[in-house]
């Protein structure tokens, strides 16, 4: 290839550029902004911390699973360990059923670090074995914390109901999309997009981290399932309006129209201003410089 | 071929012939149709900017059909479901109308939010254009000064824009906008009163918001963007030294046909890409973020891009607050009025600035430099850039965060040294290397002419015309 033809590309050339430039951007854009897309399945059977803590079946496996598992951090009988560092746990007297479920079904808990910030991973242990952790914690402190919550029939719940609720109690930290964000220093509130419909009745009830309590009086258990609702219909719901590149606001909004927008047109004008190009342009005589009756 | 003469001309000569009788437009046309127009292709960032305002004039005259500027409640009972039955205003309601019921009202309100996010960017770059080459020296300083003007009305113009839809993500910019106003001491409740119509939320608000964004915003466009292009007429273009290009001359395509065959194809290409954006890209869902209401707030919570500094400044200004006199001065007051006004009072002083400290030169100039010709200006500039992106990058600081995995807090400090320590830096270097790229002697070659008939006479003037007789190029007037 000589120069010229460096210099001067052939247009299919040229088209291939655009198109390879157009891809990166869309690639980059999908990273940056994208929905974690790992949608997990699991069952979501409602259960009863209370009844399994009576079971000293559930109760005696629980808390073998708890010394092997939890005790490092928690201490005996979770009482919690007061002390700083990584094996300073809280005490768990009283955090009731769905706070148990709610951090061992997100695989928030086990953790390696108590220093380090909860976040989601694949669950730990059987579903069985859950429950058994469930039953001994709750045993601790028996009908102190909140229970599971039912919300079975969800599905019909109203999504209307479920965005106005969702709008005044959730998104001033979750977002409008349910996307999550940083609200804190140390504190960045969870995406909803991989969350399951009981993880998200649980962690309401529940309040993870520095997320506020929601009891029955603030937000009933129909109330509660409207928000489930709504959580899972924003989650399906298509856009509109083209591609929503994660719905993350108008961050993503500003970024695509200088690099899309003002990328495109910035190329289109390089190729137009480039091939206009002429050595050979005419040239016109610029009126003298005080010259008040200049043409024009 | 008497024949042919005689045989009947075209409708479209005969109305050329008449048009012609009556205005005689021969007389002008063949000097604008020659006028020169720099090839090189920066010169049509500012093309962009226009012909992006064309396409938000016409998609808002549609959107207008159907917008309601009113505050009243009615129950929304549209095909969008999850906002069936709720109570919301009649602006929302009418937006919403819009997105989902009127046929392409979607797609059009799509194009015209894109069309301003690109309005504004094409108007910044442009302007970096013609601060890093010098096109704002004298005699150009009015045009500096008009396309800043341009600038702060794009701005306002989006912001009154994506206020009307009523949806908690604009009534808390609105908010926000409202307290900077009213932060200013002593006129800050007037200021207020007067712009949004009383306390807000109140009733009038989106009246006054919708006269200005319709009214009398576009009204001081279509006025400022005329005075830009006359006086670029009137001026002529700069262009960039080398070739045949000289002080005393204008290289460059010919209006017609060379330089209107760029601008349409600019145009019909502008015209493309926002169609592009507003058809596949969503923008502005407002639908989720469900009316406004003063209670509610949502979080990550940004304005469209070029507000970004604004809020960033804020974000990052430490929340000091004065007595003195009896009169508080609120936290927001330097973040949101005086900061954001000593920027634009700075840049709309420049070209004088930079005269009387920078060039150090009054002379007349209608040939570019290359940044590296002036190393102290383009040391000012990038570090005045590297500013306004920290700020605008601080407007986002939640989302940064939390896609980098930093404390908040953590971020926030950061950026409040960098924004200290790292425009004088990056500005430096910059200057460091302009310098030792050096100037290879191209400001000592840029002719100044304050009398520069000699230069004139000396140099051939080459007509513009490809196949006419008569000498009428632009200059021939001249002497």
């Amino acid at each position: 290839m000589s120069t010229d033809a460096l210099r001067h590309p052939h247009p299919l050339v040229r088209l291939l550029l655009v198109g390879a430039a157009l891809i990166t951007a869309a690639v980059a854009l999908t990273a940056l902004f994208g929905a974690d897309a790992r949608a997990q399945d699991g069952e979501n059977s409602p259960e009863d911390g209370a009844e399994l803590a009576e079971d000293p079946e559930h109760v005696q496996r629980g808390a073998e699973l708890f010394g092997t598992h939890c005790a490092l951090c928690h201490g005996e009988e979770g009482r919690g360990l007061p002390i700083e560092g990584p094996r300073g746990g809280p005490s768990l007297e009283g955090v009731g059923p769905a706070s148990v479920d709610f951090m061992l079904r997100t695989g928030r808990m086990p953790m390696d670090n108590a220093q380090d910030r909860l976040r989601r991973h694949p669950q730990q242990f059987s579903d069985e074995d859950r429950r058994a952790l469930i039953a001994y914690v709750e045993q601790l402190a028996p009908g102190e914390g909140p229970e599971i919550p039912d919300i079975d029939g969800w599905e019909d719940a109203d999504p209307t109901r479920g965005l106005e609720l969702f709008t005044t109690n959730c998104a001033a930290c979750h977002g409008p999309t349910a996307q999550g964000v940083a609200v804190g220093q140390q504190d960045i509130s969870s995406s909803l997009d991989v969350t399951e419909p009981i993880e998200i009745a649980t962690a309401v009830r529940s309040g993870p981290g520095v997320m506020p309590r929601f009891t029955e009086e603030t937000l009933s258990e129909e109330d509660l399932q409207a928000v489930t609702a709504w959580v899972m219909d924003l989650r399906e719901r298509e856009a509109p309006g083209g591609w929503s590149f994660g719905r993350s606001g108008t961050v993503a909004e500003g970024l695509i129209a200088v690099v899309v927008g003002l990328g495109l047109l910035a190329l289109v004008m390089y190729l137009l201003g480039e091939s206009a190009r002429d050595e050979d342009a005419p040239t016109a005589e610029r009126p003298d410089a005080g010259d008040p009756h200049g043409q024009q | 071929m008497s024949s042919s003469q005689k045989a009947r001309q075209s409708p479209v000569d005969d109305l050329a012939r008449w048009l012609d009788d009556r205005l005689r437009l021969a007389e002008g046309g063949r000097k604008y149709l020659h006028k020169a127009f720099p090839a090189h292709w920066s010169f049509l960032l500012g093309e962009i900017a226009l012909f992006s305002l064309i396409v938000l004039f016409a998609t808002g005259v549609f959107l207008a059909l159907f917008y309601v500027p009113d505050h009243r409640l009615v129950v929304y009972d549209g095909p969008y479901v999850p906002l069936q039955g709720q109570e919301i205003s009649a602006a929302y309601e009418s937006t919403l109308r819009l997105s989902f019921e009127v046929r392409a009202g979607l797609l059009m309100r799509q194009i015209h939010h894109w069309a301003a996010l690109v309005f504004v960017a094409a108007i910044v770059v442009h302007m970096l254009r013609v601060f890093f080459t010098g096109a704002f020296r004298r005699p150009r300083e009015l045009n500096w000064v008009i396309g800043l003007a341009l600038l702060l009305l794009a701005i306002v113009a989006g912001f009154t824009g994506y206020s009307l839809p009523d949806d908690l993500l604009s009534g808390t910019g609105l908010r926000i906008g409202y307290s900077v106003l009213l932060s200013v001491p002593f006129v800050g409740p007037l200021l207020g009163f007067i712009g949004l119509g009383g306390e807000y939320p109140g009733t009038d608000t989106l009246g006054r918001l919708y006269l200005m964004h319709v009214l009398i915003i576009p009204a001081g466009l279509v006025g400022l963007v005329t005075a830009h292009l006359v006086i670029l007429m009137r001026q002529k273009h700069t262009q960039k030294p080398g070739g045949r290009a000289r002080q005393h001359n204008v290289v460059g395509e010919p209006l017609f046909p060379n330089q209107v065959m760029t601008s349409l194809s600019l145009f019909a290409f502008t015209v493309a890409v926002l169609a592009l954006l507003g058809g596949l890209f969503e923008i502005n869902p407002l639908w989720l973020y469900g009316p406004y209401e003063p209670f509610e707030v949502f979080a990550p919570m940004q304005p469209d891009w070029y507000m970004g500094w604004l809020e960033g400044l804020m974000r990052l200004w430490p929340a000091w607050e004065w007595t003195m006199f009896g009169v508080t001065i609120p936290a927001i007051f330097l973040p949101g009025v005086v900061v954001p006004g000593v920027l634009f009072g700075l840049a709309f002083a420049w070209p004088w600035i930079d005269r009387r400290w920078i060039a150090r030169d009054e002379r007349e100039h209608h040939l570019l430099v290359r940044p590296r010709d002036n190393p102290l200006r383009t040391g000012i500039g990038v570090a005045g850039i590297t500013f306004v992106a920290l700020i605008t990058l601080a407007g986002s600081n939640d989302v940064i965060a939390s896609d980098l995995g930093m404390g908040l807090q953590t971020l926030t400090w950061w950026l409040r040294v960098l924004t200290v320590v790292l425009p004088p830096l990056a500005g430096w270097v910059a200057y460091r290397i302009a310098a030792s790229l050096g100037t290879g002697g191209a400001e000592d070659a840029d002719p100044a002419s304050p009398g520069g008939d000699d230069e004139g006479d000396a140099a051939a003037p080459e007509s513009l015309e490809t196949g006419s007789d008569s000498p009428a190029g632009e200059g021939a007037a001249r002497s």
